[in-house]
């Protein structure tokens, strides 16, 4: 009787000390690393001092260059506004740097309010994503909802930007993509967990694309990633990642320009459904019918057009149909061409539903025999204007139209 | 000292004990004046009246204590009446004995309410001691006690621990009769029960047990006697002394015994099927069995809306989990896990905690002291100054222990939460409850982080499904669920719809609408 209690006091003594949090650090002790950016070490002398210091040592690939945002919580006024520092370290692996990083702070960086991960453009067409988002997801410190963008040219360039309004960069850069839902040619955001999902999947996929220009950064257009080689083919256009967020069926907003007698008009968009069908009478060149159907506001009008005439809305709604389609096939037409790569999502629509005709074609989908850049893609947009504006008329010489 | 369930031991006659009188009451009259003078060692507010009556001059005493027992009733009805008789030969024939004499009294002479004949001392001197006047005849060995109690008394007040912006204003006194009164006047119920019994050998003070037979449980009665018969204590200053004699579980941290100031409380509780104990002396009677829901009411739910009543005792649960998990949540989210604070909070609570010399253990428990010191300090200082504590502390710690960079503002928020948080619960006894499981939970925070939080929450509940009061579990109705009692726990539904009186109660009488009561 005695033993039993003494084994159940050990047992609760031992859950007591040998699980818990140990890690106690108080909170103006932690580095808060806001946004993170990785480069490719272009550095030679660096390396050969490398090579003096630790001859032995095992060498990767490459080297990186990892940039951390830290903030200065003490510097925080309102509204993001603060000052922030960039401290780079260069290693073979992340956590090499990581590593390297805390010998040159005074804060150990804590990544749990990481916001966003910059990858240079050279690091992702070097196919070095899958190994590098690794510890993104491997470690306990990582969030799955980390932000992750392609930057053309140098990525730690785009946190050392300096917004006008002293946002802290990170915070500015996390916070302009919520304005996707005003401009068509930006993509949603793309989290840690979304590529860990096209990854496993070996799914071609986008990311969106950041460009800085000293204070300023401008966050159109998208990066394709092939999802067999998982490595980036090239930049879409900001006028091509409008196709593709209209066939993604990822439109929140936005805005279409048409000419009208010789004039343009802006079209508001308000509400933006893609449905796509897929036709596989042939099954190794499936036929897809994409369905664009649009309902929006006359947003601003330049042409002199009459807005209560019928005729003349049909006329637009015509117009702005074969914008859209026009749109959409440019994009098709990159992707299937140029980059030969479904990052539509098109395989995984046959794969939902048509999985007899996808198990033929999933391995010379956008790889091998490329099925992909022969299928048909047949674009067919509806559009429909429903509020005209609140004015009746806004040229007062032009009364009779 | 042990409880001995079952076993009597008020009437003790040891010879070591001085508490009780065997003597009975002797013819002389001087005898038995100075024997009670003995006793009680002539105390100065004894007064000793000696007359003597009639023709025969038979001599007579009164004895009472100055202060406890009513002068005028004295003067008016006792001696008074007995001089008078004088003038009455119809009443009194010389050849009368003594015997015969003391009847007459008893029957037709003194005209006070309540008069009883007695021969042992023991008894006289209990009576005396609460305010009663003992008259003895010459040649009687039987004395007249007759009630002239008096005792200094307090008016009715608002009861200031309990007070409701809606609801009687009226509360407990110390004077056990105004009590009873006032129960009585909520219930004209001629099921009212009231038990009365004697409390501690040597204060001898009154308690009563009341309850509604016909709704109680009748087993729940049989305990609560058992348990108030089952201990021997000298004295019993306060309703306290009882609750921690009766009480399931004196280990707890929780009370098992409601105790409330307020009679419409009271009854209502009867009315529940509960058991009131009052006691001589405290205005605070004690209301068995109370259950961790019970804690978090106040009357005033029931007097206000219904809707206002459901979102205030809403209020009252989170605040009962802000006034014992604030203070360990901040410690656990700012020491080991700031990852999950919202960003922008994290940033300026770093920014406040940035240069302060302590971790935020540290700072926690000593704020969180600081606050109980000033608490307990606002208590003792004398009404008009116990304002001043508020502004001095607020002052002292909200100001300039921020400004001179020991505390971080932030820990001054969440100290004050806390405290307010705390005042929230209605109930006094579990209020302090709460601000002694801070601590653990702090401790808890402080060496595990949120994991530490987790267990402690844990065992706190385990500890409450395990306590029980008088047989009912702590925790009902949560656990054991009782689906119908949920229409007055977190909820308060319309009072229309509580058609029953609380399942957990398992009163005999279960319809609380449309049915007029079995016992009427």
């Amino acid at each position: 009787m005695h033993k039993r209690r003494r084994l159940v006091l050990c047992g609760m003594l031992l859950l007591f000390l040998t699980a818990g949090c140990w890690d106690r650090i108080d909170i103006e002790e932690r580095g808060f690393v806001l946004g993170t950016a990785i480069d490719l070490s272009k550095n030679e002398e660096e390396e050969e001092n490398i090579e003096a210091e630790s001859p032995g040592k095992p060498k990767g690939k490459t080297r990186f260059i990892l940039t951390n945002q830290m903030v200065i919580p003490g510097t925080i006024v309102e509204d993001n506004s603060g000052e922030t520092y960039n401290v780079s370290a260069s290693g073979d692996t992340l956590f090499e740097c990581v590593r390297e990083m805390a010998a040159r702070t005074s804060q150990s960086p804590f990544y749990e309010h990481n916001k966003i991960l910059i990858l240079s453009e050279d690091v992702a067409k070097r196919g070095h994503i899958p190994s590098l988002l690794d510890v993104f997801l491997r470690d306990k410190e990582m969030k799955r909802s980390i932000q992750v963008l392609i930057a053309v040219g140098e990525a730690r360039k785009a946190l050392e930007v300096k917004p006008q309004n002293k946002e802290m960069p990170a915070m500015y850069i996390n916070s302009v993509v919520n304005n996707a839902y005003k401009n068509l040619g930006m993509h949603p955001e793309v989290l840690v967990g979304d590529i860990h999902e096209y990854l496993l999947l070996d799914e071609s996929f986008t990311l969106p694309r950041i460009m800085s220009d000293g204070d300023e950064i401008k966050m159109t257009g998208s990066a394709v990633f092939q999802g067999d080689a998982k490595r980036m083919i090239g930049f879409l256009s900001s006028e091509e990642t409008e196709g593709l967020n209209i066939i993604k069926n990822q439109v929140e907003g936005g805005l279409f320009q048409v000419e009208i007698e010789g004039d343009l008009i802006v079209y508001e968009i308000k509400k933006l459904k893609t449905r796509i069908s897929a036709d596989v009478a042939d099954p190794l060149r499936p036929k897809f019918h994409v369905t664009v159907l649009a309902q929006g506001n006359l947003g601003e009008k330049y042409a002199m057009i009459d807005p209560f005439d019928a005729d003349v809305i049909t006329n637009i709604e015509h117009k702005l149909e074969h914008e859209i389609e026009r749109i959409v096939n440019s994009t098709t037409e990159k992707l299937q061409k140029d980059f030969e790569t479904d990052a539509m999502g098109l395989g995984t629509l046959l794969k939902r539903n048509h999985y007899k005709v996808w198990k033929r074609l999933e391995g010379d989908w956008d790889r091998g025999e490329k099925y992909f850049t022969r299928c048909e893609i047949e674009v067919t947009a509806r559009v429909q204007i429903e509020r005209r504006g609140t004015i009746i008329k806004s040229h007062g010489a032009l009364g009779d139209m | 000292m042990h409880r001995q369930p079952g076993k009597r031991r008020k009437n003790r006659h040891s010879p070591q004990s001085a508490l009780s009188y065997e003597a009975a009451v002797s013819a002389d009259v001087i005898e038995n004046i100075n024997h009670i003078k003995q006793i009680l060692q002539s105390p100065s507010d004894l007064t000793v009246r000696v007359f003597t009556f009639g023709q025969k001059k038979l001599q007579c005493g009164t004895v009472c204590i100055d202060g406890l027992s009513d002068r005028s009733l004295i003067n008016d009805h006792i001696l008074q009446s007995i001089h008078r008789l004088q003038y009455s030969p119809e009443l009194v024939s010389t050849n009368m004995t003594a015997d015969e004499f003391i009847v007459v009294l008893e029957n037709e002479v003194l005209s006070a309410h309540h008069i009883e004949m007695t021969s042992s001392l023991d008894k006289i001197i209990g009576s005396v001691l609460s305010g009663d006047t003992v008259l003895f005849v010459e040649g009687s060995k039987h004395a007249l006690i007759v009630e002239s109690k008096n005792w200094p008394r307090r008016a009715l007040e608002e009861p200031s621990t309990e007070a409701l912006i809606r609801g009687p204003r009226d509360g407990f006194t110390e004077s056990i009769e105004t009590n009873t009164a006032l129960i009585r006047r909520h219930l004209h119920d001629p099921a009212l029960r009231m038990e009365t019994m004697k409390v501690g050998n040597r204060s001898k003070k009154n308690l009563v047990i009341t309850y509604i037979e016909g709704i109680v449980h009748p087993d729940l009665v049989k305990e609560v006697r058992r348990r108030l018969e089952s201990f021997d204590m000298d004295i019993a200053p306060e309703s306290g002394f009882i609750e921690e004699w009766i009480e399931d579980s004196f280990l707890s941290p929780f009370p098992t015994l409601l105790h409330t100031e307020r009679p419409d409380k009271t009854s209502a509780a009867l009315s529940q099927g509960k058991v009131a104990i009052l006691l001589d002396g405290s205005p605070f009677v004690l209301i068995a069995p109370a259950t961790f829901g019970n804690l978090l009411q106040s009357p005033e739910d029931y007097y206000e809306r219904w809707m206002v009543g459901t979102l205030l005792r809403i209020l009252r649960y989170a605040a009962a989990f802000c006034a014992v998990f604030l203070p360990g949540l901040y410690i656990a989210l700012v020491s080991f896990h700031p990852g999950m604070i919202p960003s922008k909070l994290a940033f300026s609570i770093a920014a406040t905690r940035e240069g302060l010399p302590f971790p935020a253990a540290i700072e926690a428990i000593v704020m969180i002291t600081v606050l109980e010191f000033l608490r307990e300090a606002g208590i003792r200082l004398p009404k008009p100054i116990g304002q001043t504590i508020g502004i001095v502390g607020g002052l002292v710690i909200g100001e300039a222990a921020v400004t001179a960079g020991i505390v971080s503002p932030v820990m001054v928020i969440v100290v004050a939460l806390t405290a307010i948080a705390s005042f929230a619960v209605p109930a006094y006894s579990i209020a302090i409850s709460f601000r002694l499981i801070v601590y653990g939970m702090m401790l808890a925070a402080s060496i595990f982080g949120l994991y530490g939080l987790v267990l402690g929450y844990i065992v706190l509940n385990i500890h409450l499904v395990n306590l029980k009061s008088f047989g009912i579990p702590y925790s009902t109705p949560f656990a054991p669920n009782l689906s119908d009692d949920w229409k007055d726990l977190i909820l308060r539904a319309p009072i229309v719809t509580m058609r029953k009186r609380p399942e957990m109660m398992q009163t005999k009488d279960e319809q609380r609408i449309n049915n007029g009561g079995s016992m009427r």
